[in-house]
């Protein structure tokens, strides 16, 4: 008796399951412009959530069209079907990185009449109906070196003798090395005799080791270390507050993120270089739904163009010295007005790269 | 170069070992007891997490730092005995279990995490405690001692501590005796009247409790949040530690620490010229000497003696 | 009914349960988290069955969990709890890789040439531990869970410094060459020739398992290692090739992964199919077809969880809890407890 029951009761769920491959999509309206973003996952307090954050705007304020973000997982080979699935139901597609590129190429090819956008890509798209954004993470670095040498060899609070200032990485990659390039540049710009100090977790998450290298850091002079190690990251401004000093936030506006629970965490982030991912994505999908994108080019948004630019919250005002202040808007300046040419690690070899670093240590 | 070996060859830097070997040594303990009833926790991981977040959340809302890592170590304690549960009553293979324990735990966390913050990277939005250093009386004046000894947190004296209780637990207790006598023979154990299944439980139970305070260690004490991810294998490690040490206390100890000291040396080759990635091998690489030496010379010796 | 076909009647039958239990436990979850939860529902169920395309991924993501579960089966069934099949799927992969980038104009015999190291280097690895637990009783677990870090870092490291495509943004290697590819056979989807090859090694483990006196050692040796050993077979032979067949059939499985499915290597970090082998291994009760067959589902399970997850409300944690439900019911032996023991005591008794 019981088993005919359990027969039954498959039986049922599974005519269920077959009956729904004809009903209803989850609901979007008719009319609407659907633009959908496809991340690996949300959470990264940076990167991603930025290009979220985008998303969410077009929802608020853009009229006709709806967006939205779909998390697809940290397994790559399930990408392409996931971008396959959203070109077949979505009129605009959005994915970013190197990482995703192969998968909208694909996409893009299959669905010539749909559009897509990688929001962080170097290259010229290799297919008509592809638009490419890129920021200068590079010019990030640069701006950030600059402040925190500046910091570092001024009269700031926390900061000291020592000419060393730190970087910590999540991983040795170019992605995040582009940055660190920018940086120990920068840095060079307002002191040529800095040491600049790197450490790599070899992971995007592992706050402890993150903690221990910036202690690490800090103990060997170093007063401002960046804030490279993805969620990582946090461990770093743990050891900033235990230790008294400083560090420079990225992507986001990290001073802004730990305001509300704890000031003094808060007060260790100098400044933050941004990527505006957030206006240019939204710019992107407005201009996308007027017909107005131009697809199948490639465009920069560095620092003249308000791509990218540093935070200068109020927590930035308070702790900053002029002298810094002033190191910062000269930099600024120059770099807008063209006068700098930042190296890039998507141009250099790894060994290249790794003289570049070895040779800031000294 | 100078940099490190003067990092390395300074007695601050055996503060550094300790502070980060405390939640190897809280996972390896753990894994002590719990193996010693013939039961392994695999799990570790997952409740190490779940105690690392639970510590987190209840501090914040609760305003007490005490209160949340109690709350912590009860999360912990059930998730071991949910463990325990799954493989003693209903007959689940415990490694699937603890391996799909664990793959939850992480998930679940994250969920929580989204619940109360909107976020899922960390809990920076939540305000939550952190548990206290300690400096200790009298030996805070001896001038090099003060400065590897004092001045850590709570929980890293507690860790030292308990490679004492456990040794204490299964060597001068009767639920020791009884946790050795089902790890060695659970016929044999049961016969006399042990009710196996009731001392295995406990020790999970127990075995969860002290790998609750690594996870607690590591959100409430060595950082002040909880960072998706954060435990970073340091479960599995304490598996392996007490693996290497068949259990007992001294080696596993030793075990531990062996990772510890290579893990905080690494971290100051960051500060040299090799590749990040060989340098992270480093700690893997001695403890897989370690074992491997130990089995050699085991080995010689059980031939020497047969 | 002999008593084997009676185990298996149960076992089926335990799955069909089990596989009930979980659909009413997710049905549940979606309608506390989901505003649409039938939808979600039949999502999960039949998503994967909507396209082609659909399916083919769940052939895709079973086929590398299939090699890792035969891989890991192999050991569990002769009684070594070794878990490096996951460090081993990187290195080999990083091995195969370094062989199919390179220009060599050999045509067909490159893609043989880039498979066969992979197997090689992924026996080779393995025989690390096989050899330290058979000389001198190392704990293999601790051995393959440090190895697998180990090959990590240098196989990224390798990855990083020698095989990295400049021209590329992210870390990934240069292109493979197209002879060192394999074939799609499915249009429609990415099922490469590595499914003929998985089909091949599957037959090819059970006639090793089941009809060769080296199965049969092998078997014996995880059944009862001290009984194995008074019989006069050899342990440090068995548990060595054990080790080395296992590692081979990983590193295989790696290579067709790579080879089958993407145009350069991509992984930055360990892939996960390590401890996904030794899950479809225990569920598959450590028989090769088994472990074919749980990968199938398991795959299918992640397909339709991840179908639900991309196109409804209910975030990914959630969705695949079901998988999660269905891994700790299925190994557990109390479902349908009674019911078997009372079909044993009928046997007994002599009824059929």
């Amino acid at each position: 008796m019981k088993k005919t029951i359990c027969m039954l009761l498959t039986c049922a769920l599974a005519a269920t399951a077959l009956f729904g491959c004809g009903l209803k999509e989850g609901g979007t309206e008719e009319e609407s412009y659907k633009a959908v973003l496809l991340v690996p996952a949300l959470g990264d307090q940076s990167f991603y959530d930025t290009a979220a954050k985008g998303m969410e705007q077009v929802n608020e304020k853009m009229e006709g069209v709806s967006a939205k973000v779909i998390e697809m997982g940290s397994d790559e080979s399930k990408w392409e079907s996931a971008f396959m699935d959203a070109a077949a139901d979505y009129d605009l597609i959005i994915g970013g990185t190197w990482q995703s590129e192969p998968y909208l190429e694909k996409a893009a090819a299959e669905y010539p009449d749909k559009k897509f956008i990688n929001f962080d890509y170097d290259t010229d798209p290799a297919i008509e109906n592809i638009f490419t954004m890129f920021y200068n993470t590079n010019e990030i670095g640069w701006l950030s070196g600059v402040a925190a040498a500046a910091a570092s060899v001024s009269d700031m609070e926390n900061a000291n003798e020592e000419k060393v200032i730190g970087f910590i990485g999540s991983m040795d990659i170019p992605g995040i090395n582009d940055f660190l390039v920018g940086y120990i540049e920068g840095a060079r710009y307002v002191e040529p005799d800095i040491q600049v100090l790197t450490g790599y977790c070899n992971d995007f998450y592992d706050a402890a080791k993150a903690k221990e290298l910036a202690l690490s850091q800090y103990k060997s002079g170093a007063d401002v270390i960046y804030l490279g190690a993805a969620t990582g990251s946090s461990g770093i401004v743990d050891a900033a507050k235990e230790m008294g000093k400083y560090t420079i936030g990225v992507d986001t506006d990290q001073g802004l993120l730990y305001e509300d629970t704890d000031k003094e965490k808060a007060y260790t982030i100098i400044t933050s270089g941004i990527k505006a991912l957030d206006t240019s994505i939204y710019n992107a999908v407005e201009l996308a739904k007027n017909g107005e994108l131009k697809f199948g080019t490639h465009e920069v948004y560095g620092f003249d163009t308000d791509g990218i630019y540093l935070a200068k919250n109020h927590i930035y005002e308070e702790i900053t010295t002029d002298s810094v202040k002033e190191w910062v808007t000269k930099a600024e300046e120059e770099l807008k007005a063209g006068k700098i040419t930042v190296s890039s690690a998507f141009t250099m070899s790894q060994e290249e790269v790794e003289a570049l670093r070895e040779g800031a240590k000294e | 170069m100078n940099n490190i070996i003067s990092h390395i060859f300074n007695v601050e830097f055996i503060g550094v070992i300790l502070r980060l070997s405390t939640p190897l040594l809280f996972a390896a303990m753990g894994n002590v007891v719990s193996d010693r009833a013939g039961v392994t926790n695999i799990g570790m991981e997952g409740s190490m997490t779940l105690a690392a977040f639970s510590g987190v959340a209840i501090s914040a809302y609760s305003g007490s730092a005490w209160l949340g890592a109690a709350g912590a170590v009860a999360v912990s304690i059930l998730f071991s005995c949910f463990l325990g549960y799954l493989n003693l009553y209903l007959k689940t293979n415990i490694i699937m279990a603890g391996i799909a324990l664990n793959t939850f735990a992480a998930s679940f966390t994250v969920f929580l995490l989204y619940m109360l913050t909107g976020q899922k990277a960390n809990s920076a939005a939540l305000a939550s405690k952190q548990l206290p250093g300690i400096r200790i009386p009298v030996i805070d004046k001896i001038p090099v001692l003060n400065e590897i000894l004092s001045g850590h947190n709570v929980l890293v004296y507690v860790s030292l501590l308990s490679i004492a209780a456990v040794y204490f637990l299964l060597n001068r207790t009767r639920l020791g005796m009884h946790i050795r006598a089902v790890g060695e023979n659970e016929t044999a154990a049961s016969s006399v009247g042990i009710r196996t299944k009731r001392v295995k439980m406990a020790a999970l139970g127990i075995s969860g409790l002290i790998s609750g305070l690594g996870g607690v260690y590591m959100s409430m004490g060595y950082l002040s949040m909880f960072s998706n991810g954060m435990i970073a294998g340091r479960g599995w490690i304490g598996i392996a530690a007490s693996a290497m040490g068949r259990a007992k206390v001294i080696p596993t100890t030793i075990s531990a620490f062996l990772f510890g000291i290579f893990d905080s040396v690494s971290n100051e080759m960051q500060l040299g010229n090799i590749s990040a990635e060989l340098i992270m091998t480093l700690p893997y690489f001695a403890v897989m000497a370690g074992m491997i030496i130990y089995s050699v010379k085991r080995t010689k010796k059980e031939q020497k003696n047969a | 009914m002999s008593g084997k076909r009676l185990e298996l009647k149960f076992e089926i039958m335990k799955t069909a349960v089990v596989v009930l239990i979980t659909l009413l436990v997710s049905f549940l979850v979606f309608l506390v988290f989901s505003k649409e939860p039938v939808y979600s529902f039949q999502l999960l169920l039949a998503g994967p069955l909507l396209s082609i395309r659909n399916f083919g991924n769940v052939i895709e993501a079973a086929l590398p969990i299939a090699f890792a579960g035969i891989s890991t089966s192999l050991l569990f069934k002769s009684g070594l709890f070794n878990l490096g099949a996951e460090g081993i799927f990187y290195f080999s992969g990083i091995v195969a890789t370094a062989v199919a980038v390179q220009p060599l104009h050999i045509g067909k015999l490159q893609l043989l040439l880039a498979l066969l190291a992979a197997a090689l280097s992924g026996g080779a690895v393995a025989s690390v531990s096989g050899f330290f637990k058979a000389k001198y009783d190392a704990n293999e677990l601790v051995i393959s869970l440090m190895m697998n870090t180990i090959l990590y870092g240098f196989g990224f490291y390798i990855l990083k410094t020698k095989l990295k495509d400049l021209d590329s943004v992210g870390v990934v290697s240069l292109p493979f060459e197209e002879n060192a590819k394999l074939s799609t056979i499915i249009p429609g989807t990415r099922i490469s020739s590595g499914l003929i090859i998985l089909i091949v090694l599957t037959a090819l483990m059970w006639v090793l398992l089941y009809k060769t006196k080296y199965g049969y050692a092998m078997r014996i040796t995880g059944y009862n290692k001290k009984f194995a050993v008074y019989s006069g077979m050899n342990f440090f032979i068995i548990t060595l090739m054990v080790h080395i067949l296992s590692g081979c059939i990983a590193g295989l499985g790696s290579a067709v992964e790579i080879l089958g499915i993407s145009d350069r290597f991509t992984w930055s970090a360990l892939p996960g199919y390590g401890f996904d082998g030794a899950l479809v291994a225990m569920i598959g009760r450590n028989h090769p077809i088994g472990s074919v067959f749980a990968a199938l589902g398991l795959a299918y399970l992640r397909t339709g969880c991840m179908i639900t997850a991309r196109n409804t409300d209910v975030p990914s944690e959630v969705a695949c809890i079901v998988e999660i439900t269905l891994v700790l019911l299925i190994t557990s032996d109390i479902v349908l407890r009674r019911y078997k023991q009372k079909k044993i005591m009928e046997r007994g008794r002599g009824d059929e």
